[in-house]
């Protein structure tokens, strides 16, 4: 038995407000209560502004809460002197790796972190070329990041703390401006990360399609918890997601719309193989 | 032909180990009142391709044609092009730096020295033209606004020049699907009511290729396809697949039906055309 704890982060009744230079309060965050375990691969989901970087920020101590608190690894992120220890164990990837490459190499860029960890030499060249194989990286390692497309250089920062073997990895938005195949590339290697090394993820999203591969799912609107569970759950519910700005996949969005037009499909399709399945047995071929 | 390249060529670093032909003899058309969505994989050269639209770069070789004159002629000052080329780069809010809405946006007409009464114009003209309103934002601090509002303000920004052609590099990233809808509603009310000539480049091509007559494929620097969307979307699918890009689940959807054997006969990229197309289908159901 492992004497670690199950619960690897929990956020009690955690809330966060911004301020203006006027002393304004914008709230972000009101009482968020959520546990995320060990290994757990989380997916969260919200319009713009409903909070999701903010509770991002939150789980790394870039943000202290206003009030409630945050607990990683049972340490509270009020104890400003186990914010090295916060930072190791939730690893961050922002929206846009321009704001996160520092190096000018790209294997400068992915050793930063481990030579701040004082590695040594031969464990940072190990680990460096390790996470580069995985995402597609070795033939860019000598590249300035500068000269890199939108996509290399987020699969640079991600190398750059998946290079480090984070407890968890917080992911806003990682996908947002890669191609295609760069979103499958980052997609395959977080989740091969999550289930061979048992990373813990929470991954920020706008697209359901993504979201339909976490574990569980939540979801945020206005800075609350609107909705908790299996993805499957809250992606079928077409009502609710829309009610807050949200889209079902495009197979949900699809079928409720020609099931309105008399085609009676399962109510509860997610997935567009299903989608496929469902209709070709429903209509004759021709 | 408004806007085009002929034969453009462009080398980052050149005469360096790290010389990379970014763009090769690339061309194209695009006539006034057009819209065109630029397409490719990560690294392909399409923010390469916009830079050179409006003279922030220099071809190697070949040139750039807008409204009928090469762009470095003696008689366009690029200061005067830029008026009537309007670009809105990748994460656009990121260059913000004004204390308030209304000094953000008429920070480009200021530097037109414009009075400042028709500063006021140009800024409340672009505002409207976003839809967002004048009483709630202009004195709005720009960074405490949500993602969608900030990338409309950016947009503004641009638009307060009154450009005659508008680029917009990856608009769509990081927005939710309210505000993606909103932008794309936004583009089309450009192009229909204000004649605006766009340009968008895109990895995201979910209902946006609806507005779009022409599509552009870049593929390592080199012009694959250019010609109407339909034709690139339907005819092309399977080269398109084969660099890494993906049709539009939507897309994909329909052509797995037809794969499976039902009588769909055209491709769709809209939620709406696959709905129309789905329906022809009530009279085989079973």
């Amino acid at each position: 038995m492992s004497a670690e704890p199950e619960i690897l982060i929990s956020a009690r009744a955690a809330s966060f407000n911004y301020t203006d230079q006027n002393d304004k309060i914008y709230p972000a965050l009101d009482g968020v209560n959520l546990e995320v375990g060990r290994g757990e691969y989380l997916a969260l989901l919200g319009p713009n502004g409903s909070g999701k970087t903010t509770l991002l920020k939150l789980f790394n101590a870039l943000l202290i809460p206003s009030a409630g608190e945050v607990l990683v690894k049972g340490i509270s992120t009020f104890a400003a002197d186990h914010l090295f220890t916060i930072r190791r164990t939730c690893g961050m990837i922002f929206q846009n790796p321009d704001n996160q490459i520092v190096a000018t190499t790209v294997e400068e860029d992915i050793a930063f972190g481990l030579e701040n960890m004082a590695l040594p030499p031969s464990e940072i060249r190990n680990r460096v070329d390790t996470v580069a194989e995985l995402l597609g990286l070795t033939a860019l390692l000598k590249h300035p990041p500068h000269l890199l497309s939108g996509g290399e250089k987020q699969k640079t920062a991600i190398a750059g703390i998946l290079a480090m073997r984070p407890e968890c990895i917080l992911l806003d938005e990682p996908t947002a401006m890669l191609d295609p195949t760069g979103r499958r590339d980052v997609l395959d290697a977080i989740r091969l990360l999550n289930q061979e090394e048992q990373i813990a993820l929470i991954h920020v999203t706008h697209v359901p399609e993504e979201a339909a591969e976490a574990d569980r799912l939540v979801v945020l609107d206005q800075g609350r918890i609107a909705a908790e569970g299996p993805p499957q759950k809250i992606l079928s519910n077409l009502a609710l997601l829309h009610q807050l700005g949200l889209r079902g996949t495009v197979a949900a969005e699809l079928t409720a719309l020609i099931r309105q037009d008399g085609f009676l499909l399962p109510p509860n399709i997610f997935l567009s193989r299903e989608l496929v399945e469902s209709l070709c047995s429903l209509v004759q071929k021709s | 032909m408004f806007i085009g390249t002929e034969e453009l060529t462009h080398i980052y670093s050149p005469g360096t180990p790290f010389a990379c032909e970014s763009l090769q003899r690339v061309s194209f058309g695009l006539e006034k009142g057009e819209a065109a969505l630029l397409i490719g994989p990560s690294g392909s050269g399409k923010t390469t391709l916009i830079q050179h639209l409006n003279g922030l770069l220099k071809p190697d070789a070949g040139r750039v044609i807008f409204d009928g004159k090469p762009l470095e002629a003696g008689d366009q000052s690029l200061a005067n092009l830029r008026k009537r080329i309007g670009l809105v780069f990748q994460m656009p809010e990121e260059l913000f730096f004004s204390e308030s809405v209304f000094d953000e946006i008429a920070f480009a007409p200021r530097n037109l020295g414009l009075s400042e009464t028709d500063v006021q114009k140009r800024v409340l003209g672009a505002l409207a033209k976003v839809g967002l309103e004048a009483g709630k934002f202009l004195t709005r601090h720009p960074f405490h606004l949500s993602s969608g509002q900030k990338r409309l303000v950016a947009i503004a920004a641009v638009l307060a020049l009154e450009p005659e052609l508008l680029i917009l590099d990856e608009p769509l990233a990081g927005l939710d699907y309210a505000g993606q809808n909103n932008l794309i509603a936004l583009m089309k009310k450009l192009k229909e009511e204000e004649h605006l000539t766009l340009i968008i480049s895109t990895h995201h091509l979910e209902e946006i290729a609806a507005l779009a007559e022409k599509v552009v494929v870049l593929y390592r620097g080199k012009l694959i396809f250019y010609g109407n969307t339909e034709q690139i979307l339907c005819d092309k699918r399977q080269e398109l697949i084969d660099i890494g890009l993906a049709l539009p689940e939507i897309t994909e959807i329909i052509h797995q039906l037809q794969a499976a054997g039902l009588p769909l006969s055209t491709c769709c990229y809209s939620l709406a055309a696959a709905r129309q197309e789905i329906s022809k289908l009530k009279e085989y159901i079973r």
